[in-house]
């Protein structure tokens, strides 16, 4: 190689070095020169990005006050409060993570790769079902071209669990006698017998928690159920990219819980009939699943159906909203961004822990409806048929009790619908306090 | 330097076996003691023995004394080695602290090495280090051989790969400021007995304990003749096992290779030595597999049953186990995480430095890709604490 060439590729790759360190200062300086970080929210993973720390340092200046005035022994222990508790470091962490330039085609990024090797991987097996990234326990099923959730375990701690909440249950049902109590469950792949990989997960549930459960349904609880009569039932009720149900499910779903309810409540207001199923071909909806993993999948046909409900007035959390989205639908007004999850976007986005439906019409019963995001596309449908409903989802509204919500409102049936945790399986958010 | 010496035991007793002392006195007693303790500070293990080591150097006048505090606390609180080692003597840095030099090429062989280490702790080590806690956190009584084995195979490279990784990220730093920190280690899986393994292994660890405990310990037996070497390997490994940690397993660990290092130091060793290499290789990576079960599994219950699950006891687990754990994607990683625990890639990497020209500047640009590459791993699944800090 000639001298010159050689001292030419010296220069260059004096450049290697530079880029280095460019990419090493990229974070601070982005940082500095982008102003006050606020709290931005990212679509792609529904959640809001960790700010940077307020640079205040109030705890610093309080020891150091402290140590000012004599009291050295309350100034050390903040020091040694300061020097031992992370939670400052633990901040700037996550900030720098969720703030890095570029984040999310670099997390996309390395999530292709983990396929590249699963895929190596599982090369040497015939086997249809692989996981579709590494951090969550989503696989990819190839044949029906659907991500799905690993089956869910059924052992002594989940009929512990199912115990819990069937006493959960009498008690409330005993305490309050003059009401009627509704469960309906529906059932989704990883609790039932027909998923793909029962086999391979030794204590699937395969259906399980519910046979547990139905052996003993508490008296004065009427139940139904929506269960997958086989897999192909999966593939037509609920999504392929999404966790939730789609359309047919939901009316299936509402079906169901009208003939549940009307049973005890004779002078219910007839079903409610939809007028048409909208769809949204324009929409490439990728749902839950695939958001998490990034797998290149197609996504869901996005379709809703139209009602004609009567007027009703909505407050979430003590707010006046509308929840009201066929409209602005119907006339494109609805995020184009890719991984926006329509799902939520249409059937009411904010998580919220009470939501209440005030129906201009005749009834005079009220409805106090448990349920999670699956819930969130019945509520009006069955709102309609009540004066008042109020939706409580008890993952946000932590501090329910049964007895002062009573007091508050009046209430004559109570309905709880969901899958397994919700219904009968968690007692972290779903056991009712009296 | 009795005194001197005696703050620096009592602090790493009192942060670190303070809570293993109370248990062993709750044990024999019904005291009422404390199980509110102090949190552990993080590399309190090496930054005292650090300490240690500079008092008993500058009191056998091995070193002078250093007069300016600033240098003496640059060298004391050194961060790339502060967490996790290496354990560095004042001697070997003394001169680049009182004379800082940055050099170019410095700033680049550094940065070359400290993207190395990242790479093996981020891609290899934490996706190894996924599959051993599926392994280890499972039912061991119902554990297959295979399972067994590819956990401890998987275990075995994951402390490797993420202890020099580390290390290899605080002599790239300590390059990139200026500073030459000793190496930690030097091939250890490629060991041919148990003492070749000690003294690749945690390098800087060994001949601290080979300095300043062995040696006099040594030297009084000349003077006592009711020791002998083998028992103080034997004292000697009873501590190294301590200092990586106050319970039972890490005693244990400890004993296990003082008693290995003595039956070589009876005569065993020159046994061994007349075996056919590869065997030599066999013998001496087995023992080390042996030691990291007692290492890994705190709960010495464990200990049989997963000996029993290496030797068949449970039959074979069998490959739906490996996919409901999710195993099969990590099998990949033991190919090059196994490659880096030889000399090869290192050898090819040296020559190329040696010869500078397109080579090297192919290799930056790798560097430079893996440095990305690493970040976008780290961006996706976080980045995991490294397993030493806890020492």
């Amino acid at each position: 190689m000639s001298t010159n060439l050689k001292q030419y590729i010296n220069k260059l790759y004096r450049w290697v070095l530079v880029l280095f360190f460019v990419i090493v200062f990229a974070v601070p300086i982005f940082w500095l020169t982008r102003g006050k970080s606020t709290a931005e929210v990212s679509v792609i993973e529904a959640r809001t990005l960790a700010a940077m720390p307020a640079k205040s340092f109030p705890n610093l200046k309080l020891g150091l006050e402290l140590i000012k005035q004599g009291e050295l022994f309350e100034g050390a222990k903040i020091f040694y409060g300061l020097l031992t508790n992370s939670s400052f470091v633990q901040k700037v962490e996550n900030a720098t993570s969720d703030q890095f330039p570029l984040r999310m085609p670099a997390i996309a990024f390395s999530k292709a790769i983990d396929r590249s090797i699963v895929n190596f991987a599982y090369s040497f097996t015939a086997d249809e079902i692989t996981p579709a990234d590494v951090t969550t326990n989503i696989y990819y099923d190839r044949k029906d071209q659907q991500l799905i959730f690993s089956p869910s375990i059924f052992d002594e701690n989940e009929k512990e669990q199912i115990d819990l909440r069937i006493s959960n249950y009498q008690e409330i049902i005993e305490t309050y006698p003059e009401m009627s109590f509704y469960l309906f469950y529906h059932q989704t792949l990883r609790y039932s017998p027909h998923h793909p990989l029962n086999d391979i997960f030794e204590n699937a549930d395969k259906g399980q928690a519910l046979t547990y459960f139905e052996k003993s349904i508490p008296l004065g609880l009427a139940f139904e159920k929506f269960v997958l009569a086989n897999y192909e039932d999966h593939l037509k009720y609920y999504y392929r990219t999404d966790h939730h149900w789609n359309i047919y499910g939901i009316l299936k779903a509402y079906d169901k819980i009208y003939d549940l309810i009307s049973k005890d409540y004779v002078n219910i207001s007839p079903k409610q009939q939809y007028k048409k199923i909208v769809s949204f071909p324009e929409i490439e909806y990728l749902g839950n699943n695939a958001r998490q993993t990034f797998y290149p999948i197609k996504g869901d046909l996005f379709e809703v159906a139209q009602f004609d409900l009567a007027s009703y007035k909505l407050v979430e959390d003590g707010n006046e909203v509308d929840f009201d989205r066929t409209e602005k639908y119907i006339s494109g007004n609805y995020s184009k961004i890719k991984y926006t999850d329509h799902y939520n976007a249409y059937y009411g986005d904010v998580p919220a822990g009470l939501i209440e439906y005030t129906f201009d019409n005749v009834s005079e019963r009220n409805l106090l409806l448990f349920g999670s995001s699956y819930s969130a596309p019945l509520q009006p449908l069955l709102a309609s048929h009540y004066k008042q409903t109020f939706c409580v989802d008890l993952r946000y509204y932590t501090n329910f009790s049964m007895s002062e919500f009573i007091s508050k409102h009046d209430i004559d049936d109570v309905l709880i619908i969901g899958d397994n945790p919700v219904a009968f399986q968690d007692v972290e958010y779903w056991l009712i306090t009296p | 330097m009795w005194i001197a010496v005696s703050i620096n035991i009592l602090t790493l007793c009192f942060y670190k076996y303070t809570g293993f002392f109370f248990e062993m006195i709750r044990l024999f007693t019904d005291l009422p003691l404390s199980s509110n303790l102090p949190s552990l500070p993080l590399g309190v293990s090496f930054f005292t023995f650090t300490g240690i080591s500079y008092i008993l150097d500058v009191y056998n006048n091995i070193e002078e004394h250093e007069r300016n505090l600033i240098t003496f606390s640059a060298y004391m609180a050194m961060f790339p080695k502060l967490l996790q080692g290496p354990i560095t003597r004042y001697k070997q840095v003394r001169t680049e602290l009182q004379q800082p030099r940055y050099l170019p090429e410095g700033i680049l062989v550094g940065a070359r090495r400290f993207i190395a280490g990242l790479a093996k702790k981020v891609l290899l080590a934490d996706s190894l280090g996924v599959a051993t806690t599926k392994i280890f956190n499972a039912d061991i009584s119902a554990l297959g051989a295979d399972l067994a084995w590819f956990g401890l195979i998987a275990y075995t490279l994951q402390i490797y790969l993420d202890f020099s990784g580390y290390t290899d990220m605080a002599i790239g730093l300590g390059k990139i400021f200026g500073f030459t920190l000793p190496e930690n280690f030097n091939f250890p899986y490629i060991s041919k007995s148990i003492s070749e393994f000690w003294r690749r292994w945690h390098m800087t660890l060994t001949a601290w304990f080979r300095t300043y405990l062995f040696l006099p310990l040594e030297f009084a037996r000349k003077k006592n003749k009711y020791l002998r070497q083998q028992s103080n390997l034997l004292i000697v490994f009873l501590l190294t096992g301590l200092w990586h940690g106050a319970s039972w397993n890490f005693v244990v660990w400890g004993i296990y290779f003082g008693l290995i290092l003595a039956l070589e130091a009876s005569g065993i060793n020159k046994l061994i030595k007349k075996l056919p290499i590869l065997v030599q290789h066999f013998y001496t990576l087995v023992l080390v597999m042996i030691g990291w079960v007692f290492f890994r599994l705190v709960d010495i219950q464990d200990w049989g049953l997963f000996f029993k699950a290496l030797l068949g006891h449970n039959g074979i687990s069998g490959i739906t186990t490996f996919r409901s754990l999710n195993i099969i994607y990590y099998i990949p990683f033991i190919i090059p995480s196994g490659v880096l625990c030889f000399p090869l890639l290192n050898k090819f990497k040296d020559k190329i430095e040696r010869n500078s020209g397109i080579w090297l500047m192919l290799l930056d640009i790798f560097y430079l890709c893996l440095f990305i590459f690493t970040l976008t791993y780290i961006l996706a699944k976080g980045f995991n604490a490294f397993m030493y800090a806890q020492f």
